[in-house]
């Protein structure tokens, strides 16, 4: 695999990407947590991502926005990566403290109790269904999704319509069934 | 709880990420990038080990073709040994050409099929070339002995009709036995054989295509 940049050229590069990276670490962070609830897993996965980004920044077109690119990226070894980490997604994971270390702050319950109902959401999707989810609540705009995910404005506004649908029929479900 | 109430806890969670992530960027060394060229090894490696296959196949045949003439028993074994040369030239080819094709700055949907295209492609073409050794192998010492300077099957014409016979029902029923598994009221056989005989890379390929092609679809 070439890097596809010159040795001379690396600092001001690798200045740049640490940059760009820098601004939008929140995109790398919330992709490994809505694919990997172990943090373990996470910190690994958050690592690979940051690493395929920096491969593929040479290749990066300066002209197009740098969050459609990093969230492609992002999404797309994320995905491999689960899929390649013992397809959980075909078994529903229960819900776990534990694992997913970051839901319950000490300091905040009621914030707490929102995540762990957010991952319980996530759990419940395939890993497409769950990129979709994570652009959907990013506020990403529809354009943006179909760029990212390579699918028409159209497809996209009625994948997210019955999306919202689940959700509600899943939220409503976790709420009769406490 | 409602759809915006997802959005607050999506904030939330945001703000917990960037204040626990002990994840440091800057960090980022070349190492890393060995294992990410690691992790693609295995396949580049079955590729070139198809091509040396074809290489050695190839260096064989062209041996007995400067050896003519030859009796007919060997020109079937050249030509053989050729067919098989450029049948592995072939299989690599396609898998690394899908290879170079995988880019994961394209669209994930794009990304996603590339990559199961690039699964599937490896394990038919592994099997393309994995499967002729039923018979090969007869072919391969024919030609061994023949470039030692023995003729095999004028020697011992019936070793090469039975191992050849045994081959072809070896063959045989590979085939018959996968057409079997094949049947929908067979699906945990068939299952079971795909795991066998590859890991269940491409029911798991095949899968993961049609889930791909059923979210671009509904």
């Amino acid at each position: 695999m070439a890097h596809g940049y010159t040795m001379a050229a690396e600092p001001e590069l690798s200045e740049r990407f640490r940059a760009a990276l820098d601004r939008h670490r929140g995109i790398v962070l919330k992709v490994a947590a809505s694919y990997c609830p172990d943090p373990h897993d996470r910190a690994d996965l958050a690592q690979e991502i940051a690493a395929q980004l920096w491969h593929a920044f040479p290749r990066y077109d300066g002209t197009r926005a740098f969050s459609t690119w990093m969230y492609r990226i992002a999404l797309n070894v994320a995905i491999s990566f689960r899929r390649a980490s013992g397809r959980r997604e075909r078994h529903v994971v229960g819900w776990d403290d534990t694992a997913h270390d970051v839901a319950v702050p000490a300091d905040d319950t009621v914030a707490g109790e929102r995540i762990a109902a957010l991952y319980r959401c996530i759990d419940r999707l395939d890993p497409l269904n769950r990129a979709l989810l994570l652009l959907y609540l990013d506020e990403r705009s529809q354009r943006e999704i179909a760029e990212i995910l390579g699918l028409t404005e159209t497809n996209v506004a009625t994948k997210i319509g019955r999306l919202k649908q689940r959700l509600r029929a899943d939220l409503s479900d976790s709420s009769t069934g406490a | 709880m409602e759809l915006d109430d997802l959005k607050s806890a999506w904030a939330d969670l945001a703000r917990q990420l960037e204040r626990r992530s002990a994840l440091d960027f800057l960090q980022l060394k070349h190492a890393h990038f060995a294992r990410l060229r690691a992790s693609l090894r295995p396949l580049y490696l079955t590729q070139f080990v198809s091509i040396l296959s074809g290489l050695c196949a190839l260096g064989a045949a062209g041996l007995l073709w400067s050896s003519l003439p030859l009796p007919l028993h060997l020109v079937a074994v050249a030509a053989a040994l050729q067919a098989y040369g450029v049948l592995c030239f072939v299989c690599a080819g396609i898998v690394l050409g899908r290879l170079r094709g995988v880019d994961t700055m394209a669209p994930v949907l794009a990304m996603q099929l590339q990559l199961a295209r690039v699964r599937t492609a490896y394990v038919r073409t592994g099997l393309l070339v994995g499967l002729p050794w039923w018979l090969l192998w007869v072919v391969a010492l024919m030609a061994a002995a023949a470039l030692g300077g023995v003729d095999l099957y004028a020697h011992a014409p019936e070793f090469v009709w039975i191992s050849l016979g045994v081959g072809m029902l070896g063959l045989a029923a590979t085939f018959a036995v996968w057409h079997v598994s094949r049947d929908p009221r067979r699906a945990r056989f068939g299952q079971a054989l795909d795991a066998m005989l590859v890991g269940g890379s491409l029911r798991r390929a095949q899968a993961w295509l049609d889930e791909v092609a059923a979210f671009e679809r509904t």
